[in-house]
C-alpha cells in the first residue's frame, strides 16, 4: 500500500500577486467592431490597399538600408509595372500567391454538386505555385529559388531586388519585408534576466513574480470528452490541487486568459458520416434532440469555479458560437452563467490586445507600488497579443511544413509586421475599408497564439538600429487533446507548462501503460 | 472529525459514491490538505474486505530532466535576414520551440501508481486524490461530486473558501465589467474598484439633480447602479409628459443652478464639498448611461455634466431655450441687484422678490436633503407661482402648459431684464410672457384666481425706467398693440400690450413730450389692460383709447 506523506496546511492563505489591466495606448488598433462599422459593403480590395500604404514606407526604408551599397546601385522603381528589363532594382508590393490548390470561389460554384465536396485540404502547396508581386500599377511574377524558399504567403508587403528576365518575371536576388514594429513597453526588468536563465527551473527564487496562464481548446462538450482533467485543471488554477509546490506556483497566477474554442464544434452526436448527407433535410427538424445546453453549463461551472481565484479572458475561437469573420466579437458574457457575475471576467474579440500591468490597481495608482516592487509600476507594462489560432492555421496550409515550422511562420508574421496577411485571401475578416487592424504598430511583448497542435516558444528579437523588438511567441496548444497549461512570467518572459492526465483511465489524453 | 470516517463509509460504501478531497473538504469545512490527509488516513486504515476502498493518486513532478539545467530562450537572434534559412527548424514546431520546464500532473489509481511514478524523473509531490468503492475506470468520473461542490461553493464567502484553501487573488471582483480607464498612468485604479465605489459617486452625481434617498442599502444601490440613474432620470419624464427634453432640461439647469445660488448663499463650504463630487459623479454617470441608455437620455446628461462641471462663476452655456443668455451670473447679480438696490418707484414692492427666491432657494436646499420625488412637486409648485405670475393669461389657463414653461423659470427669472432692454430692438411683438409685466398686481389676482404675486410688479418699475432710449440708438416709444390668439380651450382672445418700437429720426422733437407721457401713459395702459381682460366688450375702447393716447402724445 502507498504512503502518501502527510500534507501541511500552509500557515497563512495564499494569495495571489495583483496584476492590473491597463488601458491600451492609443495607437493599438481594436478588433471590436461598433455598429456603425458594421458594414459588409466594401471591397476587400481597400484591405490591400490600406495595408500596402502603410506598409511600404517601412519596406522602403529598410531595403534601403539593407540594399544602398549592393554592387549596381539599384534603384528604386515604384510601380512595379515600370521595372525595365536587365537593370538592377528593387520593387514594393503585396504578395499574391496564385496556388492551384488553393480553394477557389469559381472552382466551388463549377463544381458538381451531386457528388459530395472534397474535404478542405490540409495543404494548399504544390509546385505550381506562382508567387506574384503587385501593387496599384499591377502584377509582376517573382522567380527564383531565393524567394521560392522565403515562405511567403499572400497578403505580406515586401520589397524584392532584382532584375526584370526576358520573359518578364521579376528574378529576385534579395528581398525585405518590413521588419518588427517598434516596442512600446521594452522591459518589465531587464538586469535580473541574465541570473534568471540559469535559476529559473523552480522558479521559487522570486515568489513575487507574477504569472499568467494560458489555455486553449478547452472543448467542453466534445465527443470525448476530458472533464477529468478538466476538473484537474480547475483545482490546480484554484489552488487546491497537488501538494505545497504545486499549491505555489498555482498561488502566483494572477490571471487566465483562455484562447479560444472552449466549446467544442457542434457536431451531431450520431454517426457524423451519414449526418453530413441528409444534414439539410433535418435541419430544422430533429436536430434540437442533439442540442444540449449541457457543454454551456459544465463550461461555466468550471469558470465560475476558476473565477472565484482569478481573473478570466475568454476569446472566442473558431468552434466557439461567435462569428466566423476575423475579429470574432466577444461572447456573450451571460452564456457563461455564474462567472458573467464577475467583473473581473471578461470576454475579449479574438485578436485581442491585452495590456497587464503589475501590481494591484491601488499600487499602480499610488506609483510607488509598496508592496511588489522598487520598479515603477508604468514600466512594469506588459503587451500581449493574444489571438485563437485561426490565422497561423492558414498560414500554415500555405506553407511546406518541413522548412517551416508554426513558430518560424508565426515570428514571419512579426517581421512582416501583419499578424493575419492572408486575411481577406484565404482567412476570412471583416471588410475593413479604412483601416488593416491585423498590422502591427507595436510589437508585443507575447505574442499568444491557441490552439496549436503542439507547445512552442521561441523568444524573437529584431535589432533595428538602437532599439531591440523583442517578442515571446508562444504556441498554445489544445487543451483537450494535449492536457497542456501554459505559464508565463511576466517579468522574465519564461515559461513553463503544466500538463494534466489520467494514466489508466479510459479519458481521452489517457496513456496505456 | 471523528465523524469523518463514518461520513466516507457511508458515502463509498451505501451511496457508493466518489469522495474526492475536495468534497469532502467542503463537506466539513476544513482545508483541502487536510481532506488529503484524512482521505490518505482513511485509507490507510485497514477495513474489513467488503469494505475496501480504493484510492486515486495525483502524481506531480517533471518527466525529464532537462529543464532544470536548460536555458530558455536559446534562439534569442533570429535576425530577420530571412535569407538564412530557417535550417535549424526542420522537423516538428516542438523542435525548434524552447526548452521549457514541463511539469505534469497525473491521475493515476493506486495500482497504477508505481508504475506510473517510474516515468517522473523528480517527483514534487503525491497525494490521494479520492476514495472510491471500485477503481476508477474513467478520468471523468471524479466530475461526478462536483455538482454538490459547486453547491457548497456558491454558500461560502471568499473568506470561507480561502481558509479552505482556494487562492483567491486581490483583482477578483463581483459586478459589471468596467471600461477601462483612459488615463493609462493611474493604472485600473477606477475600472477595479469594487462597485461600490461607482455606484456611490454615481449618486453623488445625481444629488444634483436629485438626491437620492439615503435610505436606500448600499446593496441597493451596488445592485442597481445602472438602474438607478435611469430611474431618478425617468421621473421628470413621466410626470410631465409633455415637456420636450429642452424644457425638461433647462427645468433640471435652472435648478442646478438654484442650488448653487443656494450654496453661495448659505454655505460656501457646502458648495465646495458638493462641487467635487459633481465633477467626479458625471463621467461615471456618462458612461454607464451611454451602455444602458438611448441617445435622447444621454444628451441631457452630458450637458448636465458640462453644467456642472463649470464653475459657480461661470455661467451654464445655454438656457433650455434659445434666448439669448449672456448673464448667468449676471443674472444671479441682477437678481440680487434688484432685490438689494430698491427700485426708484417701490422698494416694498421690489422686495416681494427676495423672499421668493429665498423661499425657492430653501425648497432646492430641502431638496437636496429630500428625496427625488417630493422635491419634484415642490419644484413644480414653486416654478407655478414664479412662473404664472409672469406667464400671459392665455398660457395661464392650463397648468400643464405652464408647467411645461415653467422649468425655465429661473431663466425667465433672469431673462426679463435682458429682454426689457432687448424688446425696444425688436419690433416683433415679444412673448407672451413678458406681455404682463406692465400689469399691476391687483389686476393680476382678479384676472388669474390663482395668481396673487406682486413679482411683476418690480419689473415693471424696472421696464419704465429702462424705457427711452433704445441700444440701437435710437429713441423709443410706447406703442399699445392688440393681438389675438387662440387659448387652450380654442377662444379666441384679444388682448392689448404695449411695447416700444423705435421711433424714427424724422422726429426728433418728439421724444421729451413722449418720455414724461410714457409713465402716465404705463398706468393707463395697464387701467386698460385691466378693463380689457376684465372683459371682452371693452377691449375696443381701449385699443381706441390706445390709439388717441397715441395721436395725443405725438401731438
Amino acid at each position: 500500500m502507498p504512503t502518501a506523506t502527510t500534507m501541511r496546511v500552509p500557515d497563512a492563505p495564499k494569495t495571489r500577486p495583483s496584476t492590473s489591466l491597463v488601458a491600451p495606448p492609443n495607437k493599438t488598433p481594436q478588433f471590436t467592431i461598433d455598429a456603425q462599422n458594421k458594414s459588409y459593403k466594401h471591397q476587400y480590395a481597400n484591405i490591400y490597399f490600406v495595408r500596402l500604404r502603410l506598409l511600404r514606407g517601412f519596406v522602403e526604408e529598410q531595403a534601403k538600408k539593407k540594399w544602398n551599397e549592393v554592387a549596381g546601385n539599384p534603384t528604386f522603381v515604384p510601380r512595379v509595372l515600370d521595372v525595365e528589363k536587365g537593370q538592377l532594382c528593387f520593387i514594393i508590393g503585396t504578395v499574391y500567391m496564385d496556388m492551384p490548390l488553393k480553394p477557389n470561389v469559381l472552382d466551388d460554384i463549377a463544381r458538381d454538386h451531386s457528388i459530395p465536396a472534397p474535404p478542405p485540404r490540409k495543404k494548399f502547396n504544390s509546385p505550381d505555385d506562382i508567387i506574384t508581386l503587385e501593387d496599384e500599377s499591377g502584377r509582376v511574377c517573382l522567380v527564383g529559388d531565393r524567394i521560392r524558399s522565403a515562405g511567403l504567403v499572400t497578403g505580406v508587403i515586401i520589397g524584392a531586388l532584382g532584375i526584370e528576365t526576358n520573359s518578364g518575371d521579376f528574378e529576385v536576388v534579395d528581398y525585405v519585408f518590413a521588419g518588427m514594429a517598434p516596442q512600446v513597453s521594452s522591459e518589465w526588468d531587464s538586469s535580473k534576466r541574465g541570473e534568471e536563465m540559469d535559476i529559473d527551473e523552480s522558479g521559487d527564487e522570486f515568489p513575487s513574480d507574477e504569472w499568467i496562464a494560458l489555455v486553449s481548446g478547452l472543448e467542453v462538450g466534445a465527443p470525448s470528452p476530458t472533464d477529468g482533467e478538466l476538473e484537474l485543471l480547475t483545482e490546480f488554477l484554484t489552488g487546491e490541487l497537488g501538494g505545497l509546490s504545486e499549491q505555489n506556483s498555482a498561488s502566483r497566477i494572477s490571471r487566465l486568459i483562455i484562447a479560444g474554442n472552449s466549446l467544442a464544434p457542434v457536431v451531431s452526436t450520431s454517426n457524423s458520416v451519414t449526418e453530413e448527407v441528409d444534414r439539410k433535410t433535418r435541419r430544422y427538424g430533429q436536430e434540437s434532440a442533439a442540442f444540449s445546453p449541457h457543454p454551456t453549463i459544465n463550461l461555466g461551472d468550471h469558470l465560475l469555479d476558476i473565477a472565484r481565484s482569478m481573473p478570466i479572458h475568454v476569446l472566442p475561437g473558431e468552434s466557439d458560437p461567435s462569428g466566423t469573420i476575423l475579429p470574432q466579437q466577444t461572447l456573450p458574457r451571460a452564456m457563461f452563467g455564474g462567472a458573467s457575475a464577475y467583473s473581473s471576467f471578461r470576454c475579449e474579440t479574438n485578436p485581442a490586445y491585452i495590456h497587464i500591468a503589475s501590481g494591484s490597481a491601488s499600487n499602480a495608482a499610488a506609483k510607488n507600488g509598496a508592496s511588489s516592487s522598487k520598479v515603477d509600476a508604468s514600466e512594469r507594462r506588459r503587451t500581449l497579443l493574444v489571438n485563437s489560432g485561426q490565422p497561423l492555421n492558414d498560414m500554415f496550409k500555405y506553407l511546406d511544413s518541413p522548412p517551416h515550422t508554426r513558430l518560424s511562420i508565426a515570428s514571419s508574421t512579426l517581421h512582416w509586421r501583419h499578424m493575419a496577411p492572408t486575411a481577406p485571401d484565404t482567412l476570412w475578416c471583416h471588410p475593413y475599408f479604412t483601416t488593416d487592424p491585423f498590422i502591427f504598430a507595436e510589437t508585443p511583448d507575447l505574442y499568444i497564439i491557441g490552439n496549436q497542435p503542439a507547445f512552442g516558444t521561441k523568444m524573437v528579437t529584431d535589432k533595428q538600429d538602437e532599439d531591440e523588438a523583442r517578442c515571446r511567441i508562444i504556441l498554445v496548444p489544445g487543451f483537450r487533446q494535449t492536457g497542456t497549461l501554459v505559464l508565463v512570467n511576466l517579468r522574465t518572459l519564461d515559461v513553463k507548462t503544466v500538463s494534466f492526465a489520467a494514466q489508466s483511465m479510459g479519458g481521452a489524453l489517457s496513456s496505456d501503460v | 472529525m471523528s465523524s469523518i470516517p463514518d461520513f466516507l463509509a457511508k458515502q463509498l460504501f451505501i451511496e457508493k459514491n466518489v469522495v474526492t478531497y475536495r468534497s469532502l473538504s467542503r463537506q466539513f469545512k476544513i482545508h483541502v490538505n487536510v481532506a488529503k490527509n484524512e482521505l490518505a488516513t482513511y485509507h490507510a486504515t485497514p477495513q474489513s474486505s467488503a469494505e475496501q476502498s480504493y484510492a486515486t493518486y495525483i502524481i506531480s513532478g517533471e518527466l525529464f530532466p532537462r529543464a532544470s539545467s536548460q536555458p530558455l530562450s536559446t534562439e534569442d537572434d533570429t535576425q530577420m535576414d530571412v535569407d538564412e534559412p530557417q535550417e535549424g527548424q526542420e522537423d516538428e514546431p516542438e523542435v525548434d520551440s524552447d526548452l521549457v520546464p514541463q511539469v505534469k500532473i497525473t491521475l493515476v489509481g493506486e495500482k497504477d501508481l508505481e508504475q506510473a511514478k517510474t516515468q517522473y524523473a523528480r517527483i514534487f509531490s503525491e497525494h490521494i486524490y479520492c476514495l472510491s468503492p471500485s477503481p476508477l475506470v474513467d478520468s471523468s468520473l471524479i466530475c461526478a461530486p462536483s455538482a454538490n461542490i459547486y453547491k457548497a461553493d456558491a454558500k461560502l464567502s471568499p473568506e470561507q473558501s480561502i481558509l479552505l484553501g482556494r487562492v483567491v487573488g486581490p483583482d477578483v471582483k463581483i459586478g459589471k465589467v468596467q471600461p477601462l480607464p483612459a488615463a493609462s498612468s493611474k493604472g485600473k485604479a477606477p475600472a477595479t474598484t469594487t462597485v461600490r465605489k461607482p455606484g456611490l459617486a454615481a449618486s453623488a452625481s445625481l444629488s444634483k439633480v436629485k438626491e437620492e434617498p439615503k435610505a436606500e442599502s448600499i446593496k441597493a444601490e451596488k445592485k442597481a447602479d445602472e438602474v438607478k440613474p435611469k430611474d431618478s432620470k425617468s421621473p421628470p419624464v413621466i410626470s410631465k409628459p409633455k415637456p420636450s427634453g429642452k424644457l425638461d432640461f433647462s427645468k433640471a439647469k435652472a435648478k442646478a443652478k438654484e442650488e448653487k445660488k443656494t450654496v453661495k448663499e448659505e454655505e460656501p463650504s457646502e458648495r465646495e464639498k458638493t462641487e467635487p463630487i459633481f465633477k467626479i459623479g458625471p463621467p461615471s454617470r456618462a458612461k454607464r448611461e451611454t451602455k444602458g441608455k438611448s441617445t435622447a437620455s444621454k444628451k441631457p446628461v452630458k450637458r448636465e455634466s458640462s453644467s456642472s462641471a463649470t464653475s459657480p462663476s461661470e455661467p451654464p452655456p445655454r438656457r433650455g431655450t434659445k434666448r439669448k443668455s449672456a448673464m448667468p451670473i449676471d443674472s444671479d447679480s441682477e437678481q440680487s441687484a434688484v432685490t438689494e438696490t430698491p427700485a426708484p418707484s417701490g422698494p416694498s414692492r421690489s422686495i416681494s422678490p427676495v423672499p421668493k427666491s429665498r423661499g425657492k432657494a430653501k425648497t432646492a436646499a430641502v431638496k437636496v436633503k429630500k428625496g427625488i420625488v417630493l422635491s419634484d412637486d415642490e419644484d413644480d409648485e414653486d416654478e407655478d407661482n414664479l412662473k404664472e405670475s409672469k406667464v400671459s393669461k392665455s398660457y395661464g389657463r392650463k397648468k400643464t402648459v405652464i408647467k411645461e414653461v415653467d422649468p425655465s423659470l429661473s431663466a425667465m427669472m433672469d431673462m426679463d431684464d435682458d429682454s426689457v432692454i432687448k424688446h425696444p430692438r425688436r419690433v416683433t411683438p415679444p412673448p407672451p410672457s413678458d406681455t404682463e409685466q406692465t400689469d399691476e398686481p391687483d389686476e393680476d389676482v382678479a384676472m388669474e384666481d390663482d395668481e396673487d404675486l406682486p413679482k411683476p410688479i418690480p419689473k415693471k418699475k424696472k421696464v419704465k425706467k429702462a424705457i427711452p432710449v433704445g441700444r440701437n440708438g435710437l429713441k423709443k416709444r410706447r406703442v399699445v398693440k392688440s393681438r389675438m390668439t387662440t387659448d387652450a380651450k380654442g377662444y379666441i382672445i384679444t388682448e392689448d400690450y404695449s411695447e416700444y418700437e423705435s421711433v424714427d429720426e424724422e422726429e426728433p422733437e418728439e421724444p421729451k413730450p413722449k418720455a414724461k407721457k410714457p409713465a402716465a401713459r404705463g398706468k393707463k395702459s395697464d387701467s386698460e389692460e385691466k378693463s380689457s381682460k376684465s372683459g371682452t366688450s371693452s377691449k375696443v375702447k381701449k385699443t381706441m383709447s390706445g390709439g388717441l393716447m397715441d395721436f395725443f402724445g405725438k401731438k
